[in-house]
């Protein structure tokens, strides 16, 4: 009911709306290979069947619009057309990069104000870019995240989150950390994807046919972080980002420059940031050893001349993160104990940069090779090679009794994760027919050492894949195909003899959707079906020990088969003058799930019982709906909502799945004020954001039932302040306004603490030298 | 530059056989035992009237938690209104020879606690001190009233920085629970 008071509010707003029709919307054309500036270049406005051409600089102007959302077409020799949509409530700046006549998958770069969808209408893909990204930049990979539609985070406390998108995390959804993707030890709930977000210049998440390309195993989607494209032919330029926040004393910095060098053929960019927080704070008492340190550096180098253009990428991240010493339980006893204290044992009131035990630490390289060759105007051939390495060593609370094991200070845990990856891929474009195929291997080596986990393993993937999409009018049809081979082997030292048993797994995937533009002028739908499936992971399969954070023994099975998933989607979106809406519905059912389900009885040892986990495998559903909607009040108010629903269940237990998202519900308003000489766009925006209890699981299917419902405040105020011919965005904000004090079911520290209080910080965002 | 990019073709897919698909397979996987592991908890009760009546009460699980189940778990039986002077031991018995994990509780007392506690009529007491004068627990006094059933818990804490004497802090290292009788 409350929910329905809200559209109304909505809708009356909209009702009232005094509109101001003298907005100017202007921006510069650039092609993508090189950085020219184009000139003449059209631009067509379709809803008003306006046209303008860009001058000799590049930019264009037009005057006189009406606060909406409008389709904008470019059109330019030599490339290929690009259409996308935005929203205008006030006067606008863009940047469109046109690609050369191929279609550049996530090249089709498109700089504005608001979200914009680079696909149709963000039917399959949904893009956060650039200026977007600035006010998020600072805090965790999962943060920034969050933005799109229907992504939520698995925390564990306020410094780690894992990306989770319509319920799926982990090991069913596929990250992309510059075109290589991510291969973490992603199957542990507390283990952070090793990435670091102030690289990206576009964040994109996948759903449709073309995550095929990325893998089988994208069931909840691809995650794609994507840099700038190199600048050939480009200037000297560079960002420098600065952030500081309040709660946990957290200070950030990024530094980022890229220039061409000889004629223009080759480029390069170097980027570094450092983070660094001490304790973090809820709003009742600080978390003893709860500070974290992260710093990542990379550096790309790129040739290109005439067809051919070969890329290098070498990165290294590198993150140590205390774990609040009061979450480090012993065994179920202890649990309940933390439970059933109103404050937990181990806080304090110091904001101390110290990282003691327990603690975390995980470094990642990645190296890439990649090599590109226009074989003609509609085709180019593509190939890659990537390796990575992960090393993750977790640190127990207390160090082993025995004196010289102590003087060692080894860690617990530690894993050690080397990948391999080889990429072929042709892609083919022209008149509305857009072919790709190609075919992937993975090679993968895991290690152990400490406390046995997990066996070393090797693991091998072969894998082909074919999409093909073809546009005429208003319709498009997209098709995607694949077919892996996985091959696995364990190896295990028992009582002195090695075993290793060796499994294979080979599946089909597939995925099939049509978009219809412009049903009704405004209104896009889009349709997709899929099958994709994932092998099962060595935790899976193998896991048999205790795990001394969760208090929890869990155990592995070796006789799983291939999870397999069927999916099918719906999007609705309608975007007219000041109105935008979206709505998207999933589902997606397994016969083969794999959970780690609680089991009876615990496990007794010596330091008493352990709740057991099994990992089993049987039927399972996911649905869910994610809906927004954006409202210009006014010239400058403009209102919206955000809305995620989610329902995950097993059914061979006939119970929710534990550990799915709570429904979420989101309400903002974002004022913008008038320029004033130097001080640019400013607005100011609020938005409060109400999670419900999760109401659906078991009260007595977890340690403890779900944490109560909870509403936050959040604020932020942001500008540009121009000086000379710098642009320096500045942002302010304060998460978590009221200092509420709450619990997300989604947080592992849950049971332990309450979430962090109020946070307020300052970004600072310097562009230099050559600005686009 | 076709051939040129042939031949980059070639080394390329040369590159990723040798360093990819070939790679030395890492066949010397480590021992899958802990390197520490309490794997034994022995009480040793000496009758205070009569200190030649001794006898033994153990919980064993020699392959560490999980896998088998605890080879020994003893009962404890006593005789009611006596007094029994209680010494408990802590050993490793996954390997050989069994490793005496007691020495470093007591060389660390001063972070470590035993507790115990009964639902039996029998009154504990703890009878030493750590280096700030908490009790530690190694060593206790044991007086048995009428007779009855219940179970008995023995639990080591380990609570660097933070001993109070407070059996409720920390984390639990040992907690074992014996059925006991008093008869």
């Amino acid at each position: 009911m409350r929910y329905f008071i809200i559209l109304l509010l909505l809708f009356a707003a909209l009702a009232v709306n005094a509109q101001n029709c003298n907005i100017k919307l202007t921006g510069t054309v650039t092609d993508s290979h090189d950085g020219e500036k184009l000139e003449f270049a059209t631009l067509g406005i379709l809803q008003l069947q306006k046209q303008a051409f860009t001058k000799s600089d590049g930019t264009f102007e037009f005057s006189n619009l009406c606060p909406g959302s409008y389709t904008i077409i470019c059109r330019h020799l030599g490339c290929k057309d690009t259409s996308f949509t935005i929203s205008v409530s006030e006067n606008t700046n863009i940047a469109i990069v046109m690609p050369h006549k191929l279609n550049q998958l996530k090249e089709v770069d498109v700089k504005g104000e608001k979200t914009n969808y680079a696909d149709a209408a963000g039917l399959s893909v949904i893009s956060v870019s650039n200026q977007q990204l600035q006010p998020l930049l600072g805090g965790t990979l999962g943060d920034v995240l969050k933005v799109a539609p229907g992504v939520t985070t698995l925390q564990t406390g306020a410094t780690i989150a894992k990306p989770m998108i319509n319920g799926f995390t982990g090991n069913r959804i596929v990250i992309m950390n510059n075109g290589v993707r991510l291969e973490g030890q992603q199957w542990g709930g507390e283990h952070a994807p090793e990435i670091d977000p102030y690289i990206a210049n576009t964040i994109s998440v996948w759903y449709g046919a073309k995550a095929v390309r990325y893998g089988p195993d994208a069931i909840g989607g691809v995650i794609t972080i994507d840099p700038a494209t190199l600048p050939y032919n480009g200037k000297f330029s560079g960002i420098a980002n600065l952030a500081g926040f309040s709660n946990n004393r957290m200070g950030a910095a990024s530094f980022q420059m890229q220039n061409s060098f000889g004629k223009g053929r080759w480029a390069y960019r170097v980027q570094g940031s450092y983070r660094k927080g001490a304790n973090v704070f809820t709003p009742a008492y600080g978390l003893d050893n709860s500070a974290m340190r992260e710093g990542n550096f990379s550096a790309a180098l790129g040739y290109k001349y005439k067809r051919f253009k070969v890329e290098t990428y070498a990165s290294r991240f590198d993150t140590k993160i205390g774990l609040f010493k009061g979450a480090h339980i012993g065994n179920l006893t202890d649990l309940l104990q933390a439970i059933n204290s109103t404050t937990p044992f181990y806080t304090t009131n110091t904001h101390s940069y110290a990282i003691g035990r327990p603690y975390q630490q995980a470094v990642h390289y990645t190296g890439k090779l990649k090599m590109v060759y226009d074989v003609d105007d509609d085709s180019r051939l593509l190939l890659q090679y990537a390796i990575q390495n992960n090393r993750r060593q977790e640190y127990d609370r207390d160090k082993p009794l025995n004196d010289s094991l102590a003087a060692l200070n080894n860690p617990e845990f530690l894993f050690d994760l080397t990948t391999q990856t080889v990429d072929a891929v042709y892609e083919f474009n022209s008149k509305g027919v857009e072919i790709s195929g190609g075919l992937s291997g993975m090679y993968q080596s895991n290690y152990w050492q400490g406390r046995y986990f997990i066996p070393n393993f090797n693991a091998q993937n072969l894998g082909v894949f074919a999409i093909g999409e073809y546009t005429f009018k208003k319709v498009k049809l997209e098709a995607g195909i694949r077919y892996d081979v996985r091959f696995l082997e364990i190896s295990r030292l028992i009582k002195g003899k090695v075993i290793s048993p060796a499994y294979r797994y080979q599946n089909p995937s597939a995925n099939i959707g049509a978009t219809f533009t412009d049903v009704v002028p405004g209104l896009n739908i889009g349709l997709n079906a899929g099958l994709a499936w994932r092998p099962p992971t060595v935790s899976e399969l193998y896991s048999n020990g205790l795990h001394h954070g969760a208090a929890a023994f869990e155990i592995g099975d070796t006789s799983f088969t291939a999870e397999k998933a069927y999916t099918g989607s719906a999007v609705v979106n309608y975007q007219a003058e000041g109105i935008e809406f979206r709505v998207m519905g999933n589902y997606s059912y397994f016969d083969s799930y794999i959970n780690l389900e609680p089991v009876l009885p615990p496990t007794l040892t010596i330091a008493g019982a352990f709740p057991t986990f099994k990992y089993r495998q049987g039927a399972a559903s996911f649905t869910s709906i994610n809906f927004s909607l954006s409202v210009n009040a006014t010239k400058q108010l403009s209102l919206f909502t955000r809305n995620a629903l989610i329902w995950a269940y097993n059914h061979t237990t006939r119970q929710y799945l534990i550990g799915g998202p709570a429904h979420r519900f989101q309400l903002g308003a974002r004022y913008s004020f008038a320029d004033k000489k130097w001080f640019e766009k400013p607005y100011i925006e609020l938005v409060g954001a109400h999670t419900l209890r999760q109401y659906l699981v078991d009260e007595n299917a977890d340690y403890t039932a779900p944490p109560a419902s909870y509403t936050l405040l959040n604020v932020e105020f942001g500008f540009t302040a121009h000086i000379r011919n710098s642009h320096i965005g500045i942002i302010l904000a304060a998460s978590n306004l009221l200092n509420t004090k709450y619990r997300d079911y989604l947080d592992r520290f849950r049971y332990y603490t309450d979430a962090m209080g109020r946070n307020v910080s300052l970004k600072i965002n310097i562009p230099f030298g050559e600005i686009k | 530059m076709k051939t040129t990019f042939k031949k980059l073709f070639l080394g390329f897919t040369a590159l990723a056989l040798v360093t990819g698909f070939s790679a030395c397979k890492d066949d010397n996987p480590a021992p899958e035992n802990p390197e520490e592991l309490i794997t034994t908890i022995k009480l040793t009760f000496t009758d205070s009237a009569n200190t030649a009546n001794t006898f033994t009460v153990t919980f064993a699980d020699t392959d560490g938690p999980g896998g088998n189940a605890p080879a020994t778990y003893d009962s404890i039986a006593l005789q009611t209104n006596k007094t029994y002077l209680v010494s408990a031991q802590l050993l490793n018995e996954s390997v050989n020879p069994a490793e005496d994990i007691t020495l470093e509780v007591e060389e660390e007392k001063d972070d470590h606690l035993f507790g115990y506690s009964s639902t039996a009529n029998i009154n504990i007491t703890t009878t030493d001190l750590d280096n700030n004068n908490l009790p530690l627990g190694i060593q206790t006094k044991w007086k048995t009233t009428t007779a009855s059933v219940g179970n008995t818990t023995v639990v080591l804490k380990h609570q660097p920085g933070i001993k109070t004497g407070d059996i409720a802090l920390g984390e639990t290292d040992v907690e074992v629970v014996f059925y006991t009788v008093i008869q």
